[in-house]
């Protein structure tokens, strides 16, 4: 090596991973903690916490809730973003490229203010506050990222495989289908369980357009408003856990995927998204 | 085709050449297409005939709007204007997927999902009425059998090699058994030493299928020893169309005489014009070449083709000059001898010596004759 490392910058990046990850290392220490009151240092190693937040009704029902969020919006958002994606690579004109700027838009916009405009949204069209609400307003969270991932996979996808598909005698709709399909499927299929992870800890968003069953982050939230209850921390570990599982898949599918090709910094973005 | 004197192409038989030149019922009919992208003009209004069992080459430099005509046929694009007919019905209109024709890929775009058997069953299945499984598995047997890939069932494109592909390429475009085979490009990008043997294979399927292939290529050697018409393309227009042995002895243009073979474009001066051929001078020899498109009294370019040039001793030649170099091809030597016209390539079984100097002969009735178009005259 030419360059040499400077060591300040190793000292500043060691003190950012600190900074960065103590405060959650506590949190699942805590978690495991034998103790009932926050205070270091721990008492000793014990599964009680877990035992009472799955002894749990109420954070079983927002478990459940989040799942069939995640799920729901990931589904809507993966055939949305892919259908969208195709018109957007292969329709180069002004309009399809106006479209997919705008479509991008949400991850610049603050996730907080996305739900004030949904509440207002909401209030205005009559709606009532309920799942498919909370739905909406992960669609609108996720569906940038889903598109981003799609959209630099067919970016990369031969279009001359179409083009034999369709010499071959299928239609249009039949060579997306037997051919485009299957070869991109590992960046659908990636995009879809980073948005599951997107979906699952979003809290920003679905603190407005939420309605009486409220989702795991929401649970957490409420709990914390009344008093400071040391089994936050083990739903906070199982919080942690669920979207750090399905953004791990997603790297691991993608980075598959792409593994040859030149778009691989798809997995440091997923990464940077999972700290966030 | 006056001139007998100027040498045979050698590969190309008589037979072939009366194939195209046959008064037929056109298979395929271009009829005046143009294709513009943006403020470029690929084709400029070209029409073609494509008899029925031909084997046709469309040959040209690249960007010479070949493979854009390949892609119109094939539904791949679409004309600005002009029309495609195929038995005299116009088609253009229709899509890839519904037209009679299959196209071999440059690069094979093989289906990198599915094995070797479902990409050759993939057209067939497309179709409605399709056969049983058991007759599909059959045929797709008899194809592999028809490249030379028996047993290939199985593999997955990606354990292929390059010529591998390129065979699995062409019987998945035969397998709907097309009124017309569109290659573009097939050996391209394919080693040396495995072309000449893809090409025996192509004329061989030819032959026993029937089929009207159309070829694209930039390599004149490929489409004058396969086509048995050849349709070179410069600029989104066509030069020349004809069979091989016309395009090589009678080139209709400087372009064509220029990219099709490798003969020598010797300045001259232009006496006089008669209908077919011309007198003119060279360094005080008198000759009669065939003429395209001199005038009398201006300058012109005498294009000899190798095998036509004699060696001779010094002073018996039309030209002398000095060998360059010699290339050894087995049967002769390929030489190139520098005159004070230009550089020279005679064929020649003569044995000489770089550094020689020597005379160079030839009928005074050969070669052909052309306007010059460099500004210096000769």
């Amino acid at each position: 090596m030419r360059i040499p490392r400077p060591r300040p910058l190793a000292v500043i990046a060691t003190l950012l991973f600190i900074f960065l990850y103590v405060p959650i290392v506590v949190v699942v220490l805590y978690a495991f903690n034998s103790g009932s009151n926050l205070s270091w240092p721990l008492q000793g190693f014990s599964l009680h916490w877990f035992e009472v937040i799955f002894t749990d009704e109420t954070f079983s029902e927002a478990l459940e809730e989040s799942a069939r969020v995640a799920v729901i919006s990931t589904v809507i958002a993966a055939i949305a973003a892919g259908l969208a994606a195709v018109v957007f690579t292969r329709q180069r004109w002004f309009l399809p490229r106006l479209v997919e700027g705008v479509s991008r838009l949400p991850i610049m916009i603050p996730p907080i203010l996305i739900g004030v405009a949904m509440l207002t949204a909401i209030g205005l069209a009559k709606l009532r506050l309920s799942m498919w609400t909370v739905v909406a307003g992960h669609l609108i969270y996720i569906i940038p990222y889903v598109l981003v991932v799609i959209v630099a996979r067919l970016n990369n996808f031969d279009v001359q495989l179409e083009q034999a598909a369709r010499d071959l005698g299928a239609g249009p709709v039949r060579s997306l289908w037997f051919v485009t399909l299957p070869i991109v499927a590992p960046a659908v299929l990636g995009a879809a369980l980073l948005a599951i992870g997107l979906s699952f800890d979003e809290v920003f968003i679905t603190n407005f357009t939420v309605g009486t069953d409220p989702t795991l982050p929401i649970y957490v939230l409420s709990k914390l408003r009344r008093v400071v209850d040391p089994s936050v921390n083990a739903v906070a570990t199982v919080l942690l856990v669920i979207p750090w599982i399905a953004l791990g898949l997603s790297a691991l599918i993608m980075g598959r995927s792409f593994r040859g090709r030149r778009k691989t910094n798809i997995g440091g973005e997923i990464e940077e998204v999972g700290k966030g | 085709m006056s001139s007998d004197s100027i040498g045979d192409g050698g590969a190309v038989s008589e037979e072939r050449r009366d194939v195209g030149t046959a008064p037929q019922q056109a298979l395929v009919k271009v009829d005046n297409v143009v294709k513009r992208f943006g403020a470029v003009t690929a084709l400029k209004g070209v029409s073609l005939e494509i008899p029925p069992n031909s084997f046709f080459a469309l040959l040209g430099p690249s960007g010479c709007g070949k493979t854009t005509l390949l892609k119109i046929l094939a539904g791949l694009e679409s004309p600005t204007s002009g029309d495609v007919l195929l038995d005299g019905e116009a088609i253009t209109k229709q899509p890839p997927e519904r037209r009679p024709f299959n196209l071999v890929f440059q690069n094979y775009a093989l289906f990198p999902h599915l094995k070797v058997a479902k990409n050759l069953e993939f057209g067939p299945r497309r179709s409605k009425g399709g056969a049983s499984k058991e007759q599909l598995a059959k045929e797709v047997g008899e194809m592999l059998h028809l490249v030379g890939l028996e047993g290939y069932e199985e593999r997955m494109p990606s354990e292929l090699s390059g010529g591998q592909a390129q065979r699995v390429a062409l019987a998945r475009a035969l397998m709907k058994k097309p009124r017309l085979l569109l290659l573009d490009e097939p050996m391209s990008a394919l080693d040396r030493n495995v072309r000449s043997s893809v090409r025996e294979q192509l004329l061989r399927i030819h032959n026993e299928l029937g089929t009207t292939f159309v070829l694209v290529t930039h390599d004149q050697e490929e489409a004058l020893s396969m086509a048995d018409t050849v349709a070179l393309m410069n600029h989104g227009v066509f030069e020349q169309i004809g069979p091989p042995t016309t395009l090589y002895r009678r080139p209709a243009s400087l372009f064509a005489a220029r990219f099709i073979g490798a003969g020598s474009l010797v300045p001259v001066g232009v006496k006089e014009v008669r209908a077919e051929t011309a007198t003119v001078d060279l360094g005080g020899a008198s000759l009669e070449p065939t003429n395209v498109d001199a005038e009398a009294n201006s300058p012109g370019l005498l294009m000899l083709r190798p095998e036509e040039l004699q060696v001779t001793s010094p002073e018996d030649g039309i030209l002398a000059g000095e060998v360059l170099t010699s290339t050894f091809l087995g049967s002769e030597v390929e030489i190139a001898v520098a005159t004070e016209v230009g550089d020279l390539r005679i064929r020649t079984t003569t044995v000489v010596g770089i550094g020689d100097r020597v005379g160079i002969k030839w009928d005074t009735s050969g070669g052909v004759l052309y306007a010059s178009d460099e500004p210096k005259s000769a």
